[in-house]
């Protein structure tokens, strides 16, 4: 599909595509874990905090490792976002461009994940929609180190993932590496094996 | 006005990886259906689609072509039908390759998820009686 289109009410859609990536297919395609509950918190950021410290930080101060965020709207000092378009090189569907930076910008609605990467490291995977300083409407992916919060603060709700584990993996398949659920021994190297959904 | 308001608390908590090709209602309803998630509150999710398909107006529905489109901010939920069926309704905004916003609910079967998404589902769990 190269543009935009609106399909009127009772026509026909266009079947969906399939994209075919460059690595083989593999058979699990719905992976999770679940926990029997989890704590949830609301993060009130101050001022002049970046995104990344904002979310870790508390978090981390509990314990906390692995949670996933609502974060509601507020003022920025500095957004910075990343869009996927189509890889040139082929290599990959897509892939990220430069930074782009918004500047002092309006945060309208986000989602996050709070996991590890493969060192142990926090990483947060975050996406939002924005209104930069020209009032023009935009998002896609943030470089949460490089947001800091406005002058009013930033209020984000966490739900904890408890007993297990979001860590980068490399996916055969897409041959890029993302966030995947992660049971603690499997986390800690010491066994195998995922979940599975029964599907 | 007959107001509608059901107690309960939060169940379990999922954190779920769709693949790539995986229609993204259709992956939440597999999961649920699967590991008994009768009712569910969608929450603190993202990941990219081939291209978006959302309601629009008057039955309309609007095409965002990709790759990729992102997935900014989704909810929704799951609710077992008095047949036992199950609804998924999600909602959210999205951005297409070049950043423009777009926003409305996902048409089940239209959504293919292109690289990775990244799904929290509370288990909602209705006070019996």
């Amino acid at each position: 599909m190269s543009n935009n289109a609106l399909v009127p009410a009772g026509s026909r859609l266009p079947q969906p595509r399939a994209w075919v990536h460059p690595g083989p297919i593999q058979a699990q395609r719905i992976t999770h874990c679940i926990a029997p509950q989890g704590r949830h918190l609301r993060i009130a950021l101050p001022r002049g905090a970046t995104l990344f410290d904002g979310l870790v930080q508390p978090l981390a101060a509990l314990g906390i490792h692995n949670a996933a965020f609502n974060i509601l709207a507020g003022e920025f000092e500095r957004l910075v976002y990343c869009v996927a378009p189509p890889d040139p090189t082929g290599r990959v569907a897509a892939a990220y461009t430069e930074p782009n930076d918004a500047g002092q910008s309006y945060l309208l609605a986000a989602n996050a994940t709070l996991g590890s990467n493969e060192a142990g490291q926090p990483v947060v995977h975050c996406h939002a929609g924005l209104r930069d300083s020209n009032g023009r409407l935009r998002g896609g992916h943030l470089l949460p180190q490089a947001c800091v919060v406005g002058r009013h603060g930033l209020v984000a709700f966490a739900v904890e993932l408890q007993g297990f584990a979001v860590q980068v993996g490399y996916d055969p398949e897409t041959t890029l590496s993302f966030f995947k659920p992660t049971t603690l021994a499997d986390a800690s190297g010491r066994s195998a094996m995922h979940r599975e959904s029964r599907q | 006005m007959n107001y509608s308001v059901e107690s309960g608390k939060t169940g379990r908590i999922a954190y779920v990886r769709v693949a790539p090709n995986e229609d993204l209602v259709g992956a939440v309803a597999a999961f649920c259906k699967a590991e008994g998630f009768r009712h569910a509150f969608v929450r603190g999710s993202l990941g990219s689609l081939i291209d978006a398909c959302l309601g629009g107006a008057d039955g309309a529905t609007q095409q965002i072509g990709g790759p990729a489109v992102e997935i900014l901010s989704i909810g929704g939920e799951v609710r077992t039908q008095d047949d036992g069926s199950l609804a998924v309704a999600l909602s959210g905004v999205v951005a297409d390759a070049q950043g423009l916003l777009y926003g409305g609910p996902f048409v089940a079967g239209h959504n293919p998820v292109l690289m990775t998404f990244e799904l929290t589902l509370e288990e909602w769990v209705p006070q019996a009686g």
